[in-house]
C-alpha cells in the first residue's frame, strides 16, 4: 500500500488551441519513505504533474480524469479547505524550482518559517522560532542567519531555506520540483545529500522531479521515465537505467553524459525530432514518430502498460525485444532518422 | 529596519537638493523676463526715490552680494515681503498651506490607503467582473477632469439637494481665525467634504491601478505557489505577502502626488472656491507678487524633496532590498 495512489490521472490545459492534454492517464503510487525519480524532457509532464498532485495547476488547467488518493482522501477532487486543513505542508510539502524566487522578498526567511509552524500549529511565536533554529541546524545554516532576508543568502542557502520549510511540520511526502536546478554541481551534491539525509531522519516520501538523470540516479529508489504526458517506463533505478526496457529510457541515457565513460566514449547520441503536439497527440505510441524500433502497428495500437517479472512497468508494444533495442540501441547509427541515413552513410 | 548611514545618505542628498532649488530659485526670478521692481518702483517715483527703494530691497548690491544675503534670509526663514499684501511671505503662505493641507491630506490620505486595497482586490479576481467594471470605473475617474466632476457635484449636492455649501471655507461674513481654529471647526469640514472626495475620487485611481498591475505580475512569482502549497489563507496571500510587494511603486508615487498635491490644486481651489496655497499662488503670478511667487515655488519643491525622502524611507522598510543596493533588481 502506497502512500499516495495515483490512478488514471489526467490534467488538461485550456489554450487558444483547444484543450492541451498534458497529462494523459498517469497512473503509479508512491511508496512510505522511498525517494521516486520523475524524469523528461522540457515540457513532458512532470512539472504539471507536480502541480496536480499538490492542487497548484494554473488556473487554465484543471484534472479532468482520476483521482490522487492519500489516506482515503482524494486530492483531486477536495475543496480548498480540506486541502488547507488537512493536507497542505503537514502531509505534504513541496521545494520549489527556483529557490531565488521561492522566497518572499519583504520578510526575512526565519520569519517566512515561523509563519508556516504558526499557521499549522499552536505554537507561540518563541517557540515557532526555537523550531526554526532546530531546522536550520538540521539544514546546516546558522539560525543567525533567520534574521536575514532571501536576497542576502547565496543560492544555495536560500535552497537550504526551502528544504527546512518544506520540512517543518515533518510531513510524509515532500514533493522536490528541480530542486537542484540552477545551482553548481557541488551544491547540487550537497542539496542531493542532505535530502538523502533528511529522509532517512524523518522516513518521509519524496518525489524528486528533475531532467537530470545523473542526479536522479543518485538519489532515487524507484524512478518514472515521462514522455509527452505518459509514463514510459517505471520501475526500480537500477532496472530501468542499467537495463532499460523502453526505447526512449534507452535514447534518453544515450543523450546524457556518463562520468565513468569519460573520456574515452563521450560521444552522445540525440533522438531524433520533437515531442509531439499535445493538442493533436498523434494515435499510437506517441514515441513512435522518434523510435528507431516503431512498426505501423506502434503508430497505429496504444501500448498498454505492461509489468515484467521485476515489478517494472512499461508502456510499449514490444516488451519482449528489449534485450534486442539495449543492443541496437547503444549505436549510433540506429538513431539516425531514416530520410537521413542515405546521405550520411552514402559513400 | 531602516539603517542609520541610508537615513544619514539620503538625508544628505535632501539638504543638497533644497540648496539647488534655492539657488535656481534665486537666478530664475533675476532672469525672468520684466523688471521685479517695476510693481513697487513707479516710474513716475524721481531718480532718488528709486535708488532708496531698491536700495531698501537691496537690488543696488552686486549679484554674489545679493546671493550672499538671500541664503542667509532663507536660512533664518525670511523669504521677503509680498508687494500685495505688505505681510512677510513665510507665514502668509503657509497660513494658506494649512488651508490646503485640510483639503488634501484626507484626500490622499483615502486615496493610497483605500487604493491598494481596492487595486489588490481587482488583481486578484483578475479578468472577473469586480475587476472589469472596477477598471473601467478607476480608468474613468482617472481620466475626468477635476473641475467638471467639482462643477457636478456641486450642481447636486448644493445646487439641487442643498446639503452642502457651494464653496469657501466658511459662510460669507464669517471672519477667519487662526488656522488652528480653522482646522478644528465643523464649518471646515462642513465645506471641505465635497472637495476631498472629488479629489480622492481622482486620486485613488492611479494607487488602484498600479497596485492592479504590480500585484498581477507578482502574483505569478515563484513564492506566492509556495504559500499557496504552505496551506496559507488567502488573504494572508493577497495583503500580506501579494499587495506588500506591490506597494514600492505606489509609494514612489503617492510621494509625488503628495508632493505636487500643494500646488497641484490650484483648479480644485478655483472651482471651490477654497482660499490655500494653489489660489494664493495663481493670485500672486496674475499680481506679479515676486516674493509670494517665490515663497510658493519654494514650498512646493521643499514638499516634493521632503516626500520623496519620506518615500525612500518607507520603501526601505517595505523591501529590504532597497537600502542595500539603491536598487530593487
Amino acid at each position: 500500500m502506497g502512500v499516495v495512489d495515483i490512478d488514471g490521472v489526467s490534467v488538461e490545459y485550456a489554450t487558444d488551441d483547444g484543450p492541451v492534454r498534458a497529462i494523459d492517464d498517469v497512473s503509479f503510487r508512491i511508496e512510505e519513505g522511498e525517494t521516486l525519480g520523475i524524469v523528461g524532457e522540457s515540457g513532458c509532464g512532470k512539472t504539471t504533474l507536480t502541480k496536480a498532485f499538490l492542487r497548484l495547476l494554473d488556473s487554465n488547467g484543471e484534472i479532468s480524469e482520476g483521482s490522487i488518493t492519500y489516506e482515503g482522501i482524494d486530492l483531486a477532487a477536495a475543496s480548498e479547505s480540506t486541502l488547507r486543513e488537512k493536507i497542505r505542508w503537514k502531509e505534504i510539502s513541496y521545494i520549489p524550482q527556483n529557490a531565488m524566487a521561492a522566497l518572499d522578498p519583504v520578510y526575512t526567511v526565519g520569519s517566512q518559517v515561523v509563519q508556516v509552524i504558526k499557521l499549522h500549529t499552536d505554537k507561540s511565536t518563541a517557540e515557532a522560532r526555537e523550531r526554526c533554529a532546530e531546522l536550520f541546524k538540521r539544514v546546516d545554516l546558522d539560525p543567525n542567519r533567520m534574521d536575514d532576508y532571501p536576497h542576502e543568502l547565496s543560492g544555495g542557502q536560500r535552497q537550504r531555506v526551502t528544504i527546512a520549510l518544506s520540512l517543518a511540520l515533518s510531513p510524509s511526502v515532500i514533493v522536490a520540483d528541480e530542486p537542484t536546478t540552477g545551482l553548481d554541481v557541488i551544491v547540487q551534491d550537497q542539496i542531493c545529500d542532505l535530502l538523502e539525509e533528511i529522509q532517512e531522519d524523518i522516513g518521509c516520501a519524496i518525489v524528486f522531479v528533475t531532467h537530470d538523470m545523473g542526479v536522479v540516479s543518485n538519489i532515487s529508489d524507484r524512478v518514472a521515465v515521462m514522455y509527452a504526458g505518459r509514463i514510459a517506463e517505471i520501475g526500480r533505478i537500477e532496472d530501468v537505467f542499467e537495463r532499460s526496457a523502453h526505447p526512449y529510457t534507452i535514447g534518453l541515457q544515450n543523450a546524457f553524459p556518463r562520468m565513468e565513460e569519460y573520456p574515452s566514449d563521450s560521444t552522445l547520441i540525440e533522438i531524433p525530432g520533437s515531442p509531439p503536439n499535445l493538442v493533436e497527440p498523434p494515435s499510437g505510441c506517441r514515441f513512435a514518430d522518434r523510435c528507431p524500433f516503431a512498426t505501423d502497428e506502434c503508430r497505429s495500437t496504444d501500448p498498454e502498460p505492461v509489468e515484467l517479472d521485476d515489478g517494472r512497468r512499461i508502456e510499449c508494444l514490444y516488451p519482449d525485444q528489449r534485450e534486442e533495442f539495449r543492443t541496437n540501441g547503444s549505436d549510433p547509427r540506429t538513431w539516425v532518422p531514416e530520410s537521413q541515413s542515405s546521405t550520411v552513410y552514402a559513400p | 529596519m531602516v539603517s542609520l548611514s541610508y537615513l544619514g545618505k539620503r538625508l544628505g542628498l535632501m539638504v543638497v537638493s533644497l540648496y539647488a532649488v534655492i539657488t535656481i530659485l534665486f537666478f530664475l526670478f533675476r532672469i525672468l523676463p520684466g523688471d521685479p521692481t517695476s510693481r513697487v518702483v513707479s516710474p513716475r517715483f524721481s531718480a532718488e526715490q528709486q535708488e532708496q527703494l531698491m536700495a531698501q530691497y537691496g537690488l543696488d548690491e552686486p549679484l554674489h552680494t545679493q546671493y550672499i544675503l538671500y541664503m542667509r534670509n532663507f536660512a533664518v526663514g525670511d523669504l521677503g515681503q509680498s508687494f500685495q499684501h505688505g505681510e512677510p511671505v513665510l507665514p502668509f503662505i503657509l497660513d494658506r498651506t494649512i488651508n490646503t493641507l485640510i483639503l488634501t491630506v484626507p484626500a490622499i490620505l483615502i486615496a493610497f490607503i483605500l487604493g491598494p486595497f481596492i487595486g489588490a482586490l481587482f488583481a486578484w479576481h483578475r479578468n472577473g467582473r469586480l475587476d472589469n467594471y472596477g477598471t473601467a470605473i478607476a480608468l474613468t475617474t482617472y481620466a475626468a477632469p477635476i473641475f467638471w466632476t467639482g462643477m457636478i457635484a456641486l450642481m447636486i449636492f448644493s445646487f439641487t439637494l442643498n446639503i452642502l455649501p457651494s464653496g469657501g471655507m466658511r459662510p460669507a461674513g464669517d471672519v477667519p481665525g487662526t488656522a488652528v481654529d480653522r482646522v478644528f471647526s465643523l464649518v471646515t469640514w462642513q465645506h471641505a467634504i465635497l472637495p476631498i472626495v472629488i479629489f480622492a475620487l481622482w486620486r485613488i485611481s492611479r494607487p488602484i491601478l498600479i497596485t492592479r498591475n504590480t500585484m498581477i505580475d507578482v502574483l505569478g512569482d515563484d513564492f506566492i505557489q509556495l504559500k499557496k502549497a504552505e496551506g496559507t489563507p488567502e488573504s494572508t496571500i493577497r495583503y500580506r505577502h501579494a499587495m506588500r510587494n506591490s506597494l514600492l511603486p505606489v509609494v514612489h508615487y503617492g510621494a509625488l502626488a503628495i508632493g505636487y498635491a500643494f500646488g497641484g490644486s490650484v483648479i480644485l481651489e478655483t472651482v471651490f472656491s477654497w482660499p490655500g496655497l494653489g489660489r494664493t499662488m495663481w493670485d500672486a503670478v496674475q499680481a506679479h507678487d515676486y516674493p509670494v511667487v517665490q515663497g510658493a515655488f519654494f514650498l512646493m519643491s521643499f514638499m516634493v524633496i521632503l516626500f520623496n525622502f519620506i518615500a525612500d524611507i518607507v520603501s526601505s522598510w517595505l523591501d529590504p532590498r532597497v537600502k542595500d543596493e539603491g536598487v530593487v533588481e
